[in-house]
């Protein structure tokens, strides 16, 4: 898994991972992500675009980040997962708490909106 | 067609992985089907080793059939009893904030697979999962003869 910065200012944490959310792409990189999100506490896009597998581990680590983000008033969007990808996040019910958004724009939206 | 493979400490989930990916790349096995029969090997074989073997798991055999389109997975290993049926449950309709980031990769294989059936033979535990075989599209990475 591959963490790429796109934007990290005052406003806002944007985020692009790539490659595989699996045991061996998730080892040591979930603190990373933790560091990149939910230790700034922005409101933050993560786009999973480039994200070609993604397991539960993947899952949970989003999950986690996530709720670390909730504690301190703020989101996180996920944004243009593959259709495999949002197949797995649908069915855990994921979309429900972490909104999926199919464009750069109406991510923003849902960010400026609380989502 | 058919793939048979064997998990050992040498031998890593990821290389499981891709030596599957290839077999099924060959087969003319669809994106989605592909995907699917990734996530069972990771959730599978994942679970194995952490919960019936500590980290070491001696042997697991993974064996992966396409047929008339099915995708059937046979896993047999030699570690403690793991009835799927018995993981605790998930809720996906919780909160945030009521959410583990655990506990779900049992949940998605129940709603993802077509079938799983567990046995357990004497000291070996045995899981077949079967998967939909989706074809790949006419012209794209494994295009040609499928199974």
């Amino acid at each position: 898994m591959q963490i790429n910065e796109v934007r990290m200012d005052e406003v806002l944490t944007h985020l692009a991972l790539a490659g595989k959310l699996d045991a061996a792409g998730i080892q040591g990189n979930d603190i990373r992500f933790s560091g990149y999100t939910a230790a700034r506490r922005k409101p933050t896009l993560v786009d999973l675009s480039q994200v070609e597998f993604i397991a539960s581990l993947g899952v949970g680590m989003l999950v986690a980040c996530a709720k670390a983000l909730q504690r301190h008033g703020a989101k996180m969007v996920l944004l243009n997962p593959s259709e495999p990808v949002e197949k797995v996040l649908t069915t855990l019910g994921i979309d429900q708490v972490i909104p999926i958004a199919h464009s750069l724009d109406e991510g923003l939206s849902l960010l400026a909106a609380g989502a | 067609m058919a793939l048979l493979l064997e998990r050992t400490l040498e031998r890593t989930l990821a290389e499981l992985a891709s030596a599957a990916q290839g077999f099924l790349d060959g087969a003319g096995v669809g994106e989605l089907a592909s995907f699917k029969v990734q996530l069972a090997l990771e959730e599978t074989i994942r679970n194995l080793i952490e919960h019936a073997h500590g980290f070491l798991t001696p042997h697991v055999q993974v064996r992966i059939e396409v047929d008339r389109g099915r995708i059937t997975l046979d896993l047999e290993d030699d570690g403690q009893p793991f009835d799927p049926a018995s993981a605790p449950a998930y809720d996906p309709a919780l909160p945030l904030e009521a959410r583990e980031s655990h506990g779900m990769g049992v949940y998605l294989l129940r709603r993802l697979m077509e079938e799983i059936q567990y046995e357990r033979r004497g000291r070996t535990n045995r899981l077949r999962l079967v998967i939909g075989a989706s074809p790949a599209p006419a012209g794209g990475p494994g295009a040609g003869p499928t199974a």
